[in-house]
């Protein structure tokens, strides 16, 4: 039961120290990535996606955050409690990410090669055997990686300078980048975004089929709701800092429980045309003053009384398919 | 309602690209390459493309923010091209534009107010302090936003916030025609939903016409009544919205629409399988001969790397520009009406 998970994250909450007071960013995040699963992360702007991206990689700085509540456990291990070297290691070989804009997480002064070069040597030193591989090998482990994220011409690549390389070009260096150590998981923070759409289809087609090959875990983050769709196995939904619903990407996406997920949904333009919904009164909340209970209340239509009063459990609706609102609560459940 | 408002004719946009040494010009970025279309008055048309396909470009020299190199622009029967200065005025009034990012297009020193009023003090249009006054509050109220806003600056305001004030300050002369580039790719869908939403009604409202840039293909189904699809600076394919969606002619906006990622299975199903073997859009400072997209389209035949097809209408409203399709289509129905030369064709949109 334990192993059969990548990563588990357990009533995570994350809090940040700010001039305003306390800003409650998390407020118990709760969300599994089984071993070889593709699970979404999907919200808006400032729902706290990239703040649990990166408590998961343990890049936040404490202080300023603060983590009263709460457990990541990757691969069987707490990230929480793991020491700097640890984390490395963790870095090093188990865990990867892809950013959202290519040209900011490549380094412009240094030639692609050099960069990748880096990486492996960096993994290489962080894994236990942690021998001194020869320039050859890690050529070789270079050309190989470009190799599978089909890039033409990888002598000359290899040698040219990020801003020489078109934006699909980079991510696709990227990626090579993040799976040339072998990774078991992967985080991608938004990989299409910053790319036109027939090349960001082709990145996320060549994205989904090395994992799948592989059989790398991810947890791919964004605000676009067809990646989700075309993407991933299952999805969470989070509003201000909570999941809202989580179950298999199909089920949800046909039938959308919470008013959130539902209005988010309506707020899609579709290919198929007809009017677009009202979108979704209000605003995101301010996280020093956070509404009590479901942080949801105050811009939802089916409100209850109890809404306001206290933060609701996920709640099974149906099989696989769990949602945080009351309006599905059984008697007995407010207890 | 038929009526047009702007005729485009062959209009083409180069930027020189010169050397580092004496800034010699050493070559040319084709960003239009003779484009035509026209807009009716109280018509959303939209012009979709990847980045660097033009629409951009279009979008500005429309308004004269940049000058055409060739080409005609005929707004409201007067050609904009060879407007001076003083009667550029008077279409600047007609004419306005919102911009893709309201953060970077809002003066972060200026109040709301100062910013929607200096149009109102360039053209003259109000005499005094209170008249303008009064006119701000109207337009904020237009964009549903309340009056207190006016002596706010733009960093208290949201995203969607900002991009209302962006087009209040569009509003603020009474124009007949707005250039809307990119206005919600910036936002939340949730946000976008709302500034679509407004954007509609005082369409309706005012009975203005929008030139709605994109690259969202879903957004533009729902918001364009017609709609151009732009590759390397020309037009490729100009349908009836609903036409171009559900008949995509041109392999690439096939390859388009299927790269669009959907939410539902009615969209899935509706998309048509795409016609790209990959590869990324061009330089335009140096585009392929022949039709632009035949390196990464797979149907491609030899014609297709040397000749240029022209933008034929193979169905009532439906332009084409591919030699493949228009080959398929005059097989099977021999209707149709293969326009020979450019003018011809110009003509023809100008007629409609």
């Amino acid at each position: 039961m334990v192993d059969q998970y990548m990563l588990e994250i357990r009533d995570l909450y994350v809090y940040f120290r700010v001039y305003e007071g306390i800003s409650r960013v998390l407020d118990g995040v709760s969300l599994d990535v089984c071993k070889g699963e593709r699970v979404g992360l999907a919200g808006e702007t400032g729902c706290g996606k990239t703040v649990t991206m990166k408590t998961v990689m343990g890049a936040l700085r404490i202080p300023p955050a603060i983590i009263p509540k709460g457990e990541v456990i990757l691969d069987g291990q707490n990230v929480l409690k793991m020491s700097a070297k640890q984390l490395l290691q963790m870095k090093g070989t188990k865990v990867s990410m892809i950013f959202q804009d290519p040209m900011n997480a490549l380094n412009p002064v240094f030639a692609v090669g050099t960069q990748l070069f880096d990486v492996i040597r960096f993994s290489n030193r962080h894994t236990s055997n942690g021998g001194k591989l020869s320039k050859k090998e890690i050529l070789n482990r270079a050309i190989t990686a470009l190799d599978e994220v089909r890039l033409p011409d990888i002598k000359r690549i290899l040698n040219s300078y990020p801003l020489e390389l078109s934006g699909g070009m980079r991510q696709r260096v990227l990626i090579a980048m993040a799976l040339v150590n072998g990774p078991s998981f992967l985080i991608a923070d938004e990989p299409q975004t910053a790319l036109d759409v027939t090349i960001g289809a082709q990145i996320l087609d060549l994205l989904s089929e090395l994992v799948r090959t592989k059989g790398i875990s991810v947890l791919l983050i964004t605000h676009n709701l067809g990646v989700i769709q075309e993407t991933t196995e299952r999805v969470n939904i989070m509003y201000a800092g909570q999941v809202a619903e989580t179950a298999p990407t199909a089920l949800l996406f046909e039938n959308p429980k919470h008013p959130y997920s539902q209005g988010l949904l309506a707020s899609v333009p579709r290919l198929t045309g007809g009017e677009i919904a009202e979108g979704i009164r209000g605003m995101v909340p301010d996280y020093t003053a956070v509404p009590s209970g479901c942080r949801f209340h105050p811009r939802c239509d089916h409100a209850l009384p109890i809404c306001s009063q206290k933060k609701p459990p996920l709640l099974l609706v149906e099989p696989d398919h769990l949602v945080g609102c009351w309006l599905y609560a059984k008697e007995g459940d407010a207890e | 309602m038929s009526e047009s408002l702007l005729v485009v004719e062959g209009l083409v946009k180069r930027f020189p690209v010169r050397a580092r040494t004496f800034h010699r010009q050493v070559g040319e970025v084709k960003a239009v390459e003779s484009v035509s279309f026209d807009i009716k008055s109280s018509e959303i048309f939209g012009l979709v493309g990847e980045s660097g396909s033009g629409k951009s470009t279009v979008g500005k020299t429309l308004l004269r923010i940049y000058k055409p190199t060739k080409g005609t622009i005929q707004f409201k029967g007067r050609d904009v091209t060879k407007l001076t200065k003083e009667t550029l005025r008077f279409f600047r009034q007609q004419a306005q534009m919102v911009f893709q990012d309201p953060k970077s297009s809002l003066n972060p020193r200026r109040t709301i107010k100062s910013t929607i009023e200096e149009s109102l003090i360039v053209h003259k249009v109000a005499k005094n302090g209170g008249a303008r006054k009064k006119i701000v509050a109207d337009r904020l109220a237009m964009v549903e936003l309340s009056p207190n806003y006016m002596y706010k600056y733009p960093s208290m305001l949201s995203g969607g916030q900002r991009q209302r004030v962006a087009i209040a300050r569009a509003l603020a002369l009474d124009p007949s025609f707005i250039v809307l580039d990119e206005p919600t790719s910036a936002l939340d869908v949730s946000v976008q939903a709302k500034v679509i939403r407004l954007l509609q009604r005082l369409q309706a409202e005012r009975q203005m016409a929008y030139l709605f840039i994109s690259h969202d293909l879903s957004l533009m189904r729902t918001i364009a009544s017609r709609t151009a699809v732009m590759y390397l600076g020309r037009i490729y394919e100009l349908a009836a919205t609903e036409d171009l969606f559900t008949n995509p002619l041109h392999p690439y906006t096939r390859t388009l629409i299927s790269a669009v990622p959907v939410v539902s299975a009615e969209e899935r199903q509706m998309k048509p399988k795409k016609q790209s073997h990959g590869g990324e859009i061009p330089s335009p400072i140096n585009p392929p001969s022949g039709c632009a997209f035949h390196p990464r389209c797979s149907l491609a035949k030899q014609v297709c790397a040397q000749k240029l097809p022209d933008l034929a209408e193979v169905m009532a409203g439906h332009f084409v520009r591919c030699h493949i399709a228009i080959d398929a289509l005059s097989a099977n129905t021999r209707k149709i009406h293969l326009v020979d030369s450019a003018k011809e064709a110009r003509n023809k949109i100008k007629r409609r």
